[in-house]
């Protein structure tokens, strides 16, 4: 990993720990001297940054979750549980989601991630429990929930009517949000004829469109790239920071650290 | 602009999407003319065969529109847009689209062949559009996987095609209809009846939108309480 990289995702880090921008260029100069004093590499030096800047935060005595606790519930589920056929799936899941918060859905395949948030967005009937609710709601899923004939600028369009934004405002938002995550909109390909990854970020930017008051996020950054999945982040923790509510379903480790409150699935059955 | 999308966006939206698939619509043309050509010697027999290509190439783009906009609905719904304009825009982005193809066919058929009743051939077309775009939209929302759905299209089209036309099984088939009105058009009002041709036509195509209808309501995504 180059110098360059590395400092940039220590920075990433100390930011998503909520250092604030002052110390955390304090902090950040400060380690790129001794790197080049040293001359050798940061990831031999420090090791990884998530887990170095975990350390500094810990050192400074700095607190890693800036949502306030006192915050309006967004959304509540109380006791959820589904089968399918004989098969569980999910058993007894409770979830207090703040305004301000992010949440992190962990677990193997098959713990029933996918089907939870499905259930939040209102997609599938639990079988016991409910959600309350009264936020708009913005869902990306894993896979599909993109028409493969359609270009991006008209996926944007097509959502977009549905908040009520004209052709303009919702293309204009939707570029907005897409340079956030590193990609620039060009309608010379159809959504089948994007990459994997850019074909998620068009995805995910389709749920933030119209900025819903809760995003339902299953997978949202797998096939990014790291400076994508970077931005991605970035994107979210300012969401966050505007009152607006996630939470996320991943496979990644790095979720961990980065939302701020982690419910763990298991399998069931 | 409104909120909850509007029924010109859709299908516009269908329009577009369904443009776009180039060798779909090719094989959209060259289904019924194959079917045409095959029996071209014939007048009457040709332009049966030609509504029957028309029915069956119709139903089963129809479906799998149906089934693709499945994917995208719930996430649509989510953002304001309310189902019934969805899907009363991509019905009729269906039925442009197939009445755009029926008018190539009238132009055909009043070129190559001399029919005696050439506007009862067009309302035998446009009866296949209408049923093809009903039957292909209800069987979508009944089997959702796409190769048992497109099979079920062909079992109806094949039963169509083999079952005598003057028996009462035949009579509850979907593309009976316009096999009728171009009969009347072709053969004139005493081998078929243009009421009946119809009177078929649109009780089976009410009969699939409101059970598409209904299966859309039943199968609706739910409403989280709301928050006090």
């Amino acid at each position: 990993m180059k110098t360059e990289t590395w400092l940039q995702k220590f920075s990433f880090e100390l930011e998503s720990r909520g250092l604030d921008p002052k110390r955390r260029s304090e902090v950040v100069v400060e380690t790129a001297g001794f790197i080049d004093e040293s001359g050798t590499e940061p990831l031999e030096q420090f090791g990884f940054p998530s887990d170095y800047a975990a350390s500094v935060i810990s050192a400074l005595g700095e607190t890693t979750n800036p949502s306030p606790p006192d915050n309006p519930t967004i959304m509540s589920a109380n006791q959820l549980s589904k089968s399918y056929r004989s098969s569980s799936v999910l058993s007894q899941i409770d979830i207090d989601l703040r305004e301000g918060q992010i949440l992190a859905l962990i677990g193997p395949n098959g713990s029933g991630k996918t089907t939870l948030l499905k259930i939040l967005a209102g997609m599938i009937q639990p079988d016991h429990g409910t959600v309350t609710t009264s936020a708009s709601i913005g869902y990306c899923p894993q896979i599909g929930g993109i028409n493969p004939n359609l270009r991006p600028t008209e996926h944007l369009q097509l959502f977009g009517a549905g908040f009520g934004l004209d052709k303009d405002q919702a293309t204009a938002e939707g570029k907005r949000l897409a340079g956030q995550l590193d990609w620039e909109i060009t309608d010379r390909m159809t959504a089948s004829e994007l990459s994997g990854g850019t074909a998620q970020k068009l995805s995910l930017i389709l749920a933030m469109l119209g900025r819903p008051d809760l995003l339902l996020l299953d997978e949202p950054y797998q096939g990014f790239d790291n400076k994508s999945a970077q931005r991605f982040w970035e994107l979210l923790w300012t969401w966050r920071d505007n009152g607006g509510a996630a939470i996320v379903s991943s496979h990644s480790e790095d979720v961990l650290i980065r939302a701020d409150q982690i419910l763990e699935l298991e399998p069931t059955s | 602009m409104k909120t909850g999308g509007s029924t010109l966006t859709a299908a516009k939206v269908t329009l577009l999407a369904l443009s776009r698939r180039r060798a779909t619509l090719a094989i959209l043309v060259l289904l019924p003319t194959a079917f045409y050509l095959a029996r071209r010697g014939t007048p009457g027999q040709s332009v049966r065969s030609l509504l029957f290509g028309v029915s069956w190439a119709i139903s089963t783009i129809t479906y799998f529109a149906t089934v693709e906009a499945s994917t995208l609905r719930p996430r649509l719904s989510l953002t304001g847009w309310k189902a019934y304009r969805l899907e009363a825009g991509r019905i009729g982005g269906l039925v442009i689209s197939g009445t755009v193809l029926a008018t190539a066919f009238i132009v055909l058929v009043a070129a190559d062949q001399d029919v005696r009743n050439l506007s009862g051939v067009a309302a035998a077309l446009f009866a296949a559009v209408v049923t093809a775009v009903a039957f292909g939209e209800v069987v979508g929302r009944i089997v959702t996987k796409e190769m048992e759905g497109a099979l079920t299209i062909f079992l109806f089209a094949g039963l169509q095609a083999v079952l005598n036309p003057f028996g009462t099984v035949a009579k509850f088939l979907p593309f009976w209809s316009s096999r009728e009105i171009a009969t009347y058009a072709v053969d004139g009002p005493s081998e078929g009846s243009l009421s009946n041709g119809v009177a078929h036509a649109v009780t089976t195509a009410a009969f699939c939108f409101v059970a598409s209808a209904a299966l859309r309501l039943l199968n609706r995504p739910s409403r989280n309480k709301l928050a006090a």
